[in-house]
């Protein structure tokens, strides 16, 4: 056997065992697990693990450690690795930043396509929902059913109607992302509102379609890649200057899509395009015109996918806003930067563990007492919102767009 | 995105954060830039001031006289260069330990606002038992990892581990203190151990220091831990129970004070492996000492740029995941730590200071630019004169204001603290904690005055 040929030989051997190289980005991700010191400070900060000990989720070192040995022996580890919610708290506290979130990533990647069997089944189906409609949710059947969910929910928020706006070569497209499409509409209308009301030439896309975050996070890497086209074919054909949202977690898919994508079109969301364009006198001085709820305490929720894999300068923009609102005083509920547990599609398989991680939430919310939580981010929103009614919570949960749009002077 | 302050501080351990909230509580505007939790985050629980000196096998008497011996011989050592005459180079003793005991004494009442007590002081060395049995000098313990009478002649001493809880083993800890006081003829005659199961509350295998402190920090969890010690020691008759450290994150002292009552035994914790519960409390407190102070802590932030014109530094680019946000300030601290922290890397070229580039030195003040770290390492490993490499660092002058090869000051606004700085091997002198709170607090005094003069 000529050298050559050994080569070939052993690489097939090694491929039918699943070992294939790393390619790309992927080595940046293996790179950073080498600087991995094994000091386990993460494991003091992981919300998983606080919510269910090491012995059922190994942890951030332990994923580190594990990445260290070869990949047949990631499906060994396929039990621990899809209970990570991605909140990145790992990632900020390591002395080394070792980027444990992309880690699980790729490991989840590596058991799609090599080992599909060891994919908890809710997570088979949201990919097969993904491929086929190119969203995280079964869309709705009738129109008209959607419509009537849709005004129910704005009339439970006093919000008015506006037409949607589709205008190519418009400044702005405002990209609601999959739970405001579908599911919580209220959050897409009151964006709309907040637009139209600031007089910002915005557009909604064409066709909307899921940023991809829950592709990746399931390791369907075939589908992440083919919506990130979708949405990259949507801003280049409708020829806007800038992407505005109102969930976190497509905040920050987004960036990565036109980081990846060259874009060169800078992606904001909402509290920040606000901050930034409409200002915080403007904002105030029209929420002072609009309706008062009389003196209210608000307790935050900082959404993972700002400030971890944002950056926490986000939620500054968040607390303005809020605090140019008319009589709401802000009361901190000490864990506004704990996970929801909401993330890394945890809540899909195993609804334990993510009950449990947002478990600290809502036992500082309730021991807070605030007359209203706010969050940046429509998952967290509907997580915290779950959980507090779950536990027999009276407190009102908003999405914090739409807690925006109710604060100003609309037409209704 | 735009961050403008008086004083920023780079770095978020120790020396940075009592670096920024001395600067906070002189009233400026302070925003400290931290990138993760480093060395000061996953340290003993002790306060090292300083154990050793320098080639020294026997503990110092007290830290005052360390210091004072510290002026004497090494004048760049890092506590010299607070008492440093710069013209005559001579480094006055008493403004040392003035300094160093003001900052002490200083931090003592800033994290006990927080809710952190320790004991000990300057006055004299103590001895911190550690997981292993073994002791190490030091200065400042927090205060459920003391007790005055553990090494009275008469006692019972109980080494406690839990079932299922692997990083710490009473049966070898117990032993090997027993060794080294039957060895020195010394302390208590008898010492034993046991291990407390406590599988009704958790599993009972692969537990977590995290775990365990979390769930003494309910009422359910510490009654449990009494009553599975309790019959140990009513059947052994225990004057002491040493615990590991995992006694709760939110208040050790009353878990303390309760095992004691219903004991009816004095109980300590040891001092802390990696990861630490105590490195974790203290890390908390100094953090909510900032933000009582009214400073900002940037959590997640990389600094990846600097912008100097003439002798300043103008500016600082930090990156956090997806957003770059630039600092502007008055005056500046460098606060990165040195290996573990980030503040110096290493390669095959030789060491470098990683946001400023600044010189680095060994502590000599040498030039290790250009040194393999390997060649700065020992092939012994454990020496009473330690490796050189730890005493790498960058040399400041008697302002802490970072210098280069020719002594030039690189820029008159900004000031090292901590770790990174070149000078002391903590680890053979013990002195980590105790350097980092000495010049923190000392650059910031320095920042503080720039600052306010650059205002006025």
């Amino acid at each position: 056997m000529s050298e050559e040929e050994a080569y070939e030989f052993v690489k097939n051997t090694l491929r039918d065992e699943g070992i294939v190289p790393y390619h790309g980005q992927e080595l940046e991700v293996v790179k950073s697990v080498e600087q991995c010191m094994n000091c386990g400070l993460c494991l003091n900060h992981c919300p998983v693990v606080r919510a269910v000990g090491v012995d059922r989720f190994s942890g951030p070192r332990g994923i580190a450690v594990e990445l260290s040995r070869s990949p047949p022996e990631y499906w060994s580890t396929a039990d621990t690795i899809y209970l990570c919610t991605g909140c990145g708290t790992c990632r900020e506290v390591c002395p080394k930043n070792v980027d444990i979130p992309s880690v699980v990533i790729l490991m989840r990647a590596r058991i799609f396509k090599r080992r599909s069997d060891l994919v908890p089944k809710s997570l088979l189906q949201l990919s097969a929902t993904l491929t086929k409609y190119g969203l995280a949710f079964t869309p709705w059947e009738d129109e008209e059913d959607k419509a009537e969910s849709r005004d129910a929910r704005l009339e439970r928020h006093g919000l008015p109607h506006i037409e949607d706006r589709i205008k190519p070569g418009a400044e702005v497209l405002y990209y609601p992302g999959c739970q405001a499409e579908e599911r919580s509409q209220e959050i897409r209308e009151a964006a709309k509102l907040i637009l139209d009301y600031f007089g910002i030439d915005f557009t909604l896309p064409t066709e909307m379609s899921c940023c991809g975050l829950p592709a990746k996070l399931i390791g369907d890497e075939e589908t992440a890649r083919s919506l990130a086209s979708r949405l990259t074919e949507q801003v280049r054909s409708l020829k806007v200057r800038a992407v505005i949202t109102t969930c976190a977690g497509c905040t920050s898919r987004i960036l990565e899509i036109a980081e990846e994508e060259n874009w060169g079109v800078p992606v904001y969301h909402m509290v920040e395009f606000l901050a930034e364009r409409v200002g915080i006198d403007r904002l105030g001085a029209e929420f002072s015109k609009g309706a008062s709820e009389g003196g209210i305490t608000v307790t935050v929720h900082d959404p993972c996918h700002l400030i971890r894999h944002v950056s926490r300068l986000v939620m500054d923009s968040a607390l303005e806003i809020l605090g140019a609102i008319p009589d709401v005083e802000l009361a901190d509920s000490g864990v506004a930067d704990s996970c929801c547990g909401g993330g890394g599609l945890v809540g899909y398989h195993a609804a334990d563990v993510s009950s449990l991680v947002t478990a600290r939430n809502i036992e500082a919310i309730t021991r807070r007492d605030p007359d209203r939580v706010v969050a940046p981010c429509p998952l967290c929103t509907s997580q915290i919102e779950n959980e507090l009614y779950r536990h027999g919570s009276g407190i009102e949960v908003d999405d914090l767009t739409v807690y925006i749009a109710k604060h100003l002077p609309l037409r209704r | 995105m735009e961050i403008a302050a008086d004083v920023a501080v780079i770095g978020g351990g120790m020396a940075g954060l009592v670096a920024g909230t001395v600067a906070s509580q002189a009233g400026l505007s302070v925003v400290v830039l931290s990138r993760g939790h480093g060395a000061t985050a996953d340290c003993s629980g002790a306060i090292d001031v300083i154990g050793y000196l320098p080639l020294a096998t026997t503990p110092t008497v007290s830290a005052i006289e360390g210091l004072h011996l510290l002026a004497a011989l090494h004048v760049l050592h890092p506590y010299s260069i607070l008492g440093l005459e710069r013209e005559s180079l001579v480094v006055d003793g008493d403004v040392v330990v003035k300094r160093v005991q003001e900052t002490i004494e200083w931090f003592l009442s800033t994290v006990a606002e927080s809710e952190l007590r320790h004991v000990g002081s300057l006055d004299s060395t103590i001895m911190a038992c550690s997981p292993l049995g073994t002791l190490k000098p030091t200065a400042l313990l927090q205060q459920t990892m003391w007790s005055d009478s553990l090494m009275d002649e008469d006692n019972v001493v109980m080494f406690a581990g839990i079932r299922g809880y692997p990083d710490f083993h009473s049966g070898m800890a117990a032993k090997t203190f027993l060794e080294e006081r039957q060895a020195l003829r010394e302390g208590p005659r008898r010492v034993i151990n046991c291990t407390v199961d406590l599988s009704n509350l958790l599993p009972v295998s692969n537990l977590s220091a995290i775990e365990l402190a979390r769930l003494f920090d309910t009422e359910e969890g510490l009654r449990h831990l009494a009553e599975s010690l309790q019959s140990h020691v009513e059947g052994t008759g225990a004057s002491h129970v040493v615990l590991p450290p995992v006694l709760g994150l939110e208040h050790a002292a009353t878990a303390r004070s309760e095992l004691e009552s219903r004991l009816g035994a004095e109980v300590i914790e040891t001092i802390s492996f990696p990861p630490s519960i105590p490195g974790t409390r203290l890390q908390a407190a100094l953090e909510a000492a900032l933000e009582r102070a009214g400073g900002r802590l940037l959590k997640g932030h990389e600094v990846v740029g600097t912008e100097t014109s003439k002798d300043r530094v103008t500016g600082i680019k930090a990156r956090g995941p997806r957003r770059s946000v630039s600092v502007t300030a008055k005056s500046y601290v460098l606060a990165t730590g040195k290996f573990v922290g980030g503040g110096l890397a290493g390669d095959e070229r030789g060491l470098r200071e990683t946001v400023f580039g600044l010189q680095v030195f060994d502590g000599d003040r040498m030039s290790v630019t250009e040194t393999r770290p390997q060649k700065l390492t020992d092939l012994t490993w454990v020496t009473e004169r330690g490796h050189r490499l730890y005493t790498c660092g960058i040399g400041v002058d008697e302002h802490l204001r970072p210098v280069g090869l020719d002594g030039r000051v690189y820029a008159a606004n900004l000031f090292g603290a901590g770790a990174v700085l070149a000078g002391y091997n903590y680890i053979t002198e013990k002195s980590g904690l105790g350097v980092a709170i000495a010049t923190g607090h000392a650059a910031a005094i320095e920042a503080v005055n720039f600052a306010t003069e650059a205002k006025s």
